[in-house]
């Protein structure tokens, strides 16, 4: 019988130290995922800003690409390419191509009319 | 974020497509899309998507810089409207002409200067920089 009770204790006794043990271990395994793997705990990566192109490339390269396109207008203002007049479908997907791939800050396109 | 769901049809195809080093930002409410096709298909393919949600581009909220390599040596055909396409000297409309191409010729790309400007040359061999814009490569 007492050997019983000792038994009993023991087991009792390992149980707890077992489920204490595994609360760490929880723990810690979860503030070891949070600090790797979210975003938001990683200030040090940012991702990059944006490149913008300077206002002389821009003009440079507007210059060159809509050179040949009838009826429209165009000009150049802090890294923003506006442009203005009435162009065919077709020009405005060639343009467009060429001047999102001179890395301007955006394109204006309120005056711009195709068709 | 508001942008990046507008166009999200945009970016899941160029992740499917395989567009290497791709980044979507979204900055003072322009999406910054950038990245390299692996051809000059999948780039037209991403460029008739946008045009998908956004018909004719009209809303300016997007700059989509995806590239491609053309091979050195591969051949282009001259897309131009009806005229000839410039050769010149160097790469800027500035740069006296050299020579000339016709609507449909094929010419020879020497290589890829930048995005906007190719050496090629003629089949005539006259050799000098065209732009991008009026050359569509053969796969």
């Amino acid at each position: 019988m007492k050997k019983q009770i000792l038994q009993l204790s023991l087991v009792a006794l390992l149980v707890t130290g077992f489920s204490c043990k595994g609360k760490d271990k929880d723990k810690s395994t979860t503030t070891t995922t949070t600090n790797t793997a979210s975003p938001e705990v990683a200030p040090t990566n940012p991702p990059a800003p944006v490149e913008i192109a300077g206002d002389a490339t821009l003009r440079q390269g507007v210059t060159d690409a809509t050179k040949d396109i009838k009826g429209l207008t165009s000009r150049v203002e802090n890294g923003v390419i506006i442009l203005s007049g009435t162009i065919s479908k077709e020009d405005n997907m060639r343009i467009t191509q060429t001047l999102n791939s001179l890395q301007p800050k955006r394109i204006d396109r309120t005056n711009l009319n195709v068709q | 974020m508001a942008l990046q769901d507008k166009y999200r049809q945009l970016i899941t195809t160029a992740q499917q497509a395989g567009v290497t080093n791709l980044q979507v930002r979204e900055q003072g409410g322009v999406l910054y899309i950038d990245g390299h096709a692996p051809t000059a298909t999948i780039k037209d393919q991403l460029w008739n998507v946008y045009g998908q949600i956004d018909p004719n581009f009209k809303s300016g909220d997007v700059i989509m810089n995806v590239n491609t390599t053309v091979t050195s040596g591969s051949q282009a055909t001259v897309n131009t409207k009806e005229s000839n396409l410039n050769i010149r000297r160097g790469p800027g409309t500035d740069q006296p002409i050299v020579g000339k191409a016709a609507k449909g010729e094929k010419v020879t790309v020497v290589n890829q200067t930048n995005d906007q400007w190719w050496l090629v040359r003629s089949k005539d061999g006259e050799e000098g920089y065209a732009h991008a814009q009026y050359l569509s490569p053969l796969a």
